[in-house]
């Protein structure tokens, strides 16, 4: 049992799960908090009403299949000198797409590594190729799904608390409360925000979970302000000077008042926000300050496309791969959050046709 | 209580504000929101409190709940006495007990004063919860019987409903019934029916007659319509930026105003009677509240005023169940019936 526990490959699986399990958690929790209420499903219909809308969402919906694939870990046994242990763990998605490790850099659909490279028959074929270890291109392109969603999701679920309580906090008691929170975020955003990454990364340490926090510490302070702004404007409102009048205190009239109806703006500054968080983490990763080596992740494809660019012949089919994801992902989520500050955004009610 | 009334004190029952001045630190200078305001509403008595645009009732009305802004409001002077304790003394959690539960205030626009993303039942059984500790089914069975007594059709059914779905009439109700959910003993209603349709109008004021009278609860209903005062309330005070000019039994002060803001008041009012011959509007225009002329604040706009009203505040002036502030008042109709 103490053996299963100081398991090291147990410890992975068991984090990769968790960091998966928040995101999932947090967007079900969301889903049925909107369903439970009337206003909220008339306008989820709404929003669901467009093509475009409803076309992104399933595109964001079948990465985010990929990313569970992916996120379950099973062990992979060997039998070494009579007995069996665990030498590494397998994610479900390389359970079902298994192509053959190669030695070096091959073109899609080629049977021979590349030329230069001492023309070697390959083990199978790649669609899209392998890169310069020998990794098939496309498995990497599918594992990015899953870092690309946990960047987003993961920091879009820790900025979002941190945004409400201290926008909301700020916003309504005013006076001293306000300063403290708008020097804090002040001094926050006066720092040049990919400088602040680096400082925070080196403090933590590389990694995922990791890279989640540092983003949400740079990010929340965007959420913060629009909350806060929201808030000055909602509680000079008549339903909250009547809750007032009806002897509501402060607490209350936050948690029914000023919360609730602060949740769109929420909605739109983080999905719109998510896209803008994945694109980051291909900057850090290209700067060599963003996931672990070999967690895989498209901007880690991206950096290596640095070198391949440069070869002769010209090995473009890694960072095409790793852009194109990228470039769905984003297109996805824009076209699905736009669709939600169409819908959310009472600015922009009436403008609509 | 162990509190013992002064003998014959019956200001001690009920509410009683005393020369209360209220001050907003602007960046344009201190604007004067209330100055020297004396009202009183005795238990179970409908008041009115009548003033143009931005004469200081809101703020009236407000302070009595302290819900007024601060910073930039400020209460430069006065007491707030209901049941003889002065509410300007009592600690923030004391008067949150009073909101919604002694005192009620329901505002003027019934469409944005309940919250968009809440039940009525919701709402009305957080308030009772608040007020009355009330939980559960029994809560439930209260605000349905609530919504019945503001005469909301199908209680019940509208328990489940959002404001949205509601006319701005049943709005108010609603907020009437939230209103009354601490079984309060003064209600406050500032302009409770300008929102709404004069045939609604009419509806509401007469259910808050109805609710006043049989619950016995004072009401102080602020307006800036006269004509809708007749009848309504028993009392009248007029306001005039920031000050009240006149005070007494609303049918008297109807039928024989004494102060010349009153009178003008009175004909630019819409009554059946003076309709057909066409409003009287009062000349000039209300000064802003930072910029309140010297002497009486009426003078630049008053068809009589003399030159000592241009430097010297008129003061109060009793007579019997009446008041004024003027150097020139009316006299009163019996005076005048004996002069003429
Ligand atoms: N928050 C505020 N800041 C600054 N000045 C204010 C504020 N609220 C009210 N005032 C001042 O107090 C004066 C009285 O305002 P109040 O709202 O009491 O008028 P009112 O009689 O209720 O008018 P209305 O019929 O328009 O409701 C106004 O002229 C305004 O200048
Ligand atoms: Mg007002």
């Amino acid at each position: 049992m103490k053996a299963l526990f100081s398991n090291p490959f147990l410890l992975d699986s068991v984090r990769s799960m968790a960091e998966v399990a928040v995101v999932v958690a947090a967007l079900l929790f969301g889903t049925v908090r909107v369903l439970r209420h009337p206003v909220g499903r008339g306008r989820l219909k709404q929003i669901f009403s467009s093509r475009g809308a409803r076309v992104s969402f399933g595109v964001l919906l079948f990465f985010l299949l990929i990313a569970l694939l992916d996120s379950i870990r099973l062990p992979v046994y060997e039998i070494r000198a009579g007995e069996r242990r665990i030498v590494k763990t397998e994610t479900l998605l390389e359970k079902l797409y298994h192509p053959a490790r190669e030695e070096t850099l091959s073109a899609p659909l080629a049977t021979v590594t590349l030329e230069g490279y001492r023309s070697r028959p390959l083990k199978g074929r790649h669609i899209l190729g392998t890169d310069l270890n020998g990794n098939d291109v496309l498995l990497q392109a599918l594992k990015g799904v899953r870092t690309a969603l946990i960047i987003g999701g993961l920091t879009v679920v820790i900025v979002i608390p941190l945004g409400i309580l201290f926008g909301v906090l700020a916003g309504y008691f005013g006076g001293r409360v306000d300063d403290l929170i708008t020097y804090v975020f002040s001094t926050i955003e006066s720092v040049p925000e990919i400088l602040l990454l680096i400082c925070l990364m080196k403090l933590m340490g590389q990694g995922l979970t990791q890279l989640c926090i540092a983003m949400g510490i740079t990010t929340w302070v965007g959420l913060c302000r629009v909350v806060r702004g929201e808030t000055l404007k909602l509680r000079e409102l008549p339903f909250v000077q009547a809750a007032r009048a009806l002897g509501a205190g402060a607490f209350s009239i936050l948690r029914r008042h000023i919360i609730p109806n602060v949740m769109h703006i929420v909605l739109i500054t983080a999905i719109l926000r998510f896209s803008g968080l994945v694109l980051s983490e291909a900057i850090l990763s290209y700067l060599g300050i963003g996931v672990e080596p070999g967690t895989g992740s498209w901007g880690a494809m991206i950096d290596q496309a640095r070198n391949d660019l440069a070869r002769d012949p010209v090995v473009w089919w890694s960072v095409t791969a790793a852009g194109t994801m990228l470039f769905i992902l984003i297109l996805a989520a824009n076209v699905f959050g736009d669709r939600v500050r169409d819908v959310l955004d009472p600015r922009l009610q009436g403008r609509r046709v | 209580m162990s509190r013992i009334d002064p003998p014959g004190a019956e200001s001690t029952r009920g509410l009683a504000i005393e020369n209360l001045r209220v001050v907003f630190d602007t960046n344009e200078g201190p604007a004067v929101g209330a100055d020297g305001v004396t009202l009183e509403v005795r238990p179970g008595e409908a008041v009115a409190l009548v003033g143009e645009s931005g004469c200081g009732k809101t703020v009236t009305g407000l302070s009595i709940l302290r819900l007024l802004p601060r910073p930039p409001a400020r209460i430069e002077a006065g007491r707030i006495l209901f049941e003889g304790d002065d509410l300007l003394k009592f600690s923030s959690r004391e008067m949150r007990r009073l909101r919604g539960g002694k005192i009620a205030m329901i505002f003027q626009e019934p469409s944005v004063s309940l919250n968009p993303v809440l039940t009525i039942g919701f709402q009305l059984k957080e308030t009772l919860a608040l007020h009355t500790g009330l939980r559960g089914a029994v809560a439930e069975k209260r605000a349905a019987e609530l919504l019945e007594e503001v005469r909301i059709p199908e209680p019940r059914k509208r328990l489940r409903s959002y404001p949205h779905e509601l006319s701005g009439g049943m709005q108010q109700r609603v907020m009437i019934a939230l209103a009354l959910a601490g079984e309060p003993e003064l209600l406050v209603a500032d302009e409770p029916t300008t929102a709404l349709d004069v045939t609604i109008q009419a509806e509401i004021l007469s259910l808050l007659d109805d609710l006043r009278a049989r619950r016995g609860m004072g009401l102080l209903l602020i307006t800036h319509d006269l004509s809708i005062v007749a009848r309504r309330t028993s009392r009248l005070y007029v306001m005039y930026a920031a000050r009240i000019v006149e005070s007494g039994p609303t049918e008297d002060v109807l039928a024989s105003p004494r102060h010349p803001y009153t009178k003008a008041l009175l004909a630019a009012a819409p009554s059946r009677r003076r309709r057909a011959r066409g409003l009287e509007v009062i000349a000039g225009t209300v000064p802003p509240a930072n910029r309140y002329p010297s002497g009486c604040r009426f003078h630049p706009r008053c068809p009589r005023a003399h030159e000592r009203c241009s430097h010297e505040l008129p003061v109060w002036e009793k007579t019997g169940e009446r008041g004024t502030a003027c150097f020139y008042p009316e006299p009163l109709s019996e005076e005048r019936s004996v002069e003429e």
